[in-house]
């Protein structure tokens, strides 16, 4: 069922087993699959069902440090199905290394294995409408095994990637999973509904409500036996340092962590990949590039030889001639090639190479509340992002072994990533991945929750998507976030009895 | 040929063709083999620079005389990518201890090191190929400026 917050009268209490906020990729797949095990579940959605600009100025944010506008503010949606409403729809896992500690990368490491998410990877994969959970680089599958590789299969620090891409029917989930919501009769969809304060109780170890603003001046309140926050890495420690009126600093900030360790994918252009031979024909890269994303990553053998964080480059589609080869560029193709070779009608050949940077876990880049309020009086976040000398040293000596590796193959030359590390200079086009700042973790000491997304020092609070992430790896977000999700509903609907009836929601 | 994309230096001394270039640059390699008058970079040198050492340091000089704007900028280059200031007396002996100095900071460099790889302006050359690269661009542009042998 889905009903419009703003019809709604004031001061209307709604009840469920489960409150969800906050209907994006984690929320919605949460709270539908918690009604699909017999869950009544309340999903509470502070946009509409389509694009309003009134709901989206409400992610306004107030940013200092390397932040910028790309960063976050275009980046996330605020309507029903959240930032999947522009999603690219790119996939993949997180391999098992990025789940592990690292010693050079401090606070890395999750709670939790590659193989605790194996199996809800494969349900992800299905609800996604994927044939399969990450799909190999294999050009001899599709007639290429013969063409010649950019990057050499016998390269041991680099390693050529293969994304698939979310088809139309299943990308938007807003739109995808509308009639299964609005027919369901366990999921109780309040639209147009922004929560505002979260309530604890007298204990002070349990939460008893919620509370919901509209735009209509009305207030919402919202009771259940749990409650999840599915707001992404900028709302949920806001709505937990909004929560203060009974807990000073906020709920679950008891060690001062909500908001810290802010990520981003750090996502910038590098080279060109100037061929060599212009007339050698296509690469295995580039053929199989028309089925979905393809690239390089660097190795878990090469990142732990020279202790490096988590590295991607893909080919960036070209944009109708927009983008030119600088004529500096070209030169290196001639340069290394014998003068007798390059004949006047050659047309030179390049790829675009952009690449995706993993950040390591910083207590300094974080969400704080501002002091300026937003349209419904309440507190904008405050994000400060922090980038270390050592990302920035890591992602360029990453891209310095992709452009070995390239020299290797005797197929072309790559011009390595350069990043002009100074204040005012921005750092990045917005990799639209932000993780961190309610990570999970076993001890309450260095996370907010633990390996369920339970806050720590609440009985009945969760918190449900990229937040959770104690380190991003440099895969995309999106799979992983909605296979916690689906990990979180077998955990919670174990906690809640499921209903007599569930019809319509099988 | 096609234009010139890698330098737009145009050279200011005499016009030389590609075979007298060619020639020009062996015998200097022979000169500098034969009386081990190398350039600064290689003056203060106790050690024995190897044959590709020495057919840089040899085309450097040439390139100093023949083009001082190109050459200007790959010492800066070369500066840069041995961390060595302006102020530094370059030297085999120094820049040894510069190039140790990089291996030691950065991992990655001493990957690099082992490949015997350098970059020039971001670009990933083997040290075979930067020796090959001066030779080049000098020889396309004294190609273009001049009348061919």
């Amino acid at each position: 069922m889905i009903t419009d917050g703003s019809t709604v009268k004031d001061g209307t209490t709604f009840e469920a087993d489960i409150c969800v906020v906050g209907a994006g990729a984690a929320g919605l797949t949460l709270a539908l699959a918690l009604a699909q095990q017999g869950v009544e579940v309340l999903l509470v959605e502070s946009g509409g069902l389509e694009r309003d600009e009134r709901s989206h100025e409400l992610l306004d944010i107030v940013l200092s440090g390397r932040s910028s506008k790309s960063l976050v503010q275009y980046t996330r949606e605020r309507f029903f199905g959240g930032t999947t409403n522009h999603w690219g729809g790119e996939v993949r896992t997180l391999g098992a290394f990025e789940f592990e500690p690292h010693p050079w990368v401090p606070n890395s490491g999750w709670p939790i294995t590659r193989s605790d998410l194996d199996p809800y990877y494969v349900l992800a994969a299905e609800q996604l409408g994927l044939p399969e959970v990450d799909r190999p680089f294999d050009a001899a599958a599709l007639g290429f095994g013969d063409r010649p590789r950019l990057v050499s299969e016998t390269e041991t620090m680099i390693e050529a990637q293969q994304w698939r891409t979310v088809s139309a029917e299943y990308i938007r989930l807003g739109r995808a999973r509308r009639k299964e919501t609005r027919e369901s009769t366990l999921v109780h969809c309040v639209l147009n509904t922004t929560i505002a304060e979260i309530h604890p109780d007298e204990s002070r170890a349990r939460i008893a409500s919620v509370e919901g603003r509209t735009f209509e001046g009305n207030t919402l309140h919202f009771r259940a036996r749990d409650f999840v926050l599915c707001t992404g890495a900028v709302e949920n420690p806001r709505l937990l340092l909004l929560s203060d009126t009974v807990v000073a600093g906020g709920l679950g900030n008891e060690h001062g962590l909500v908001g810290r360790y802010f990520m981003e994918h750090g996502s910038a252009m590098m080279g060109p990949l100037v061929l060599t031979d212009p007339a050698a024909g296509f690469f295995q890269e580039e053929l199989l590039a028309d089925k979905g994303l393809t690239g390089w990553a660097t190795t878990p053998a090469a990142r732990t030889e020279f202790e490096l964080q988590g590295f991607m480059a893909i080919q960036w589609p070209k944009m109708g001639g927009e983008q030119k080869p600088l004529t500096h560029a070209l030169g290196i193709r001639d340069l290394v090639r014998a003068p007798a070779e390059s004949t006047p009608e050659e047309q030179p050949r390049y790829l675009n190479v952009a690449v995706n940077w993993e950040q390591s876990p910083n207590p300094l880049s974080r969400v704080t509340l501002s002091k300026q309020l937003d349209a419904l009086g309440i507190r904008k976040p405050n994000l400060h992002w922090d980038v270390t000398a050592a990302d920035i040293s890591s992602a360029e000596k990453n891209s310095e072994l992709l452009c070995l590796a390239v020299a290797r193959s005797g197929h072309g030359r790559l011009r390595r990533l350069e990043i002009i590390n100074a204040p005012g200079v921005p750092l990045t086009m917005g990799g639209g991945h932000q993780t961190g700042t309610t990570r999970m973790s076993n001890d309450p000491e260095s996370g907010v929750t633990d390996v369920n997304g339970r806050v720590h020092s609440l009985e009945n609070l969760f918190i449900g998507g990229s937040s959770l992430f104690p380190t991003s790896g440099w895969q995309n977000p999106t799979f992983t976030i909605v296979a916690l999700a689906l990990r979180q509903a077998d955990f919670l609907a174990s906690r809640a009895p499921p209903r007599s009836s569930t019809a319509g929601d099988a | 040929m096609k234009s010139s994309t890698m330098s737009q230096v145009v050279i200011s001394t005499s016009h030389y063709s590609r075979r007298r270039f060619m020639l020009r640059t062996m015998s200097l390699i022979a000169t500098a083999a034969a009386f081990t008058v190398f350039t600064p970079l290689v003056a203060q040198s106790d050690a024995s620079p190897s044959a590709a050492e020495l057919e840089m340091a040899t085309l450097g000089d040439w390139l100093r005389e023949a083009e001082p704007e190109t050459a200007s900028k790959l010492e800066a280059e070369a500066r840069k990518v041995t961390r060595l200031t302006a102020m530094q007396s370059v030297d085999w002996s120094t820049a040894r201890r510069a190039l140790n100095q990089l291996t030691k900071d950065t991992r990655v460099a001493a990957e690099l090191a082992r490949a015997d790889i350098v970059f020039v302006d971001g670009w990933l050359l083997a040290r075979s190929e930067a020796s090959a690269a001066l030779l080049f661009s000098a020889a396309r542009v004294q190609s273009q400026a001049g009348p061919a042998a």
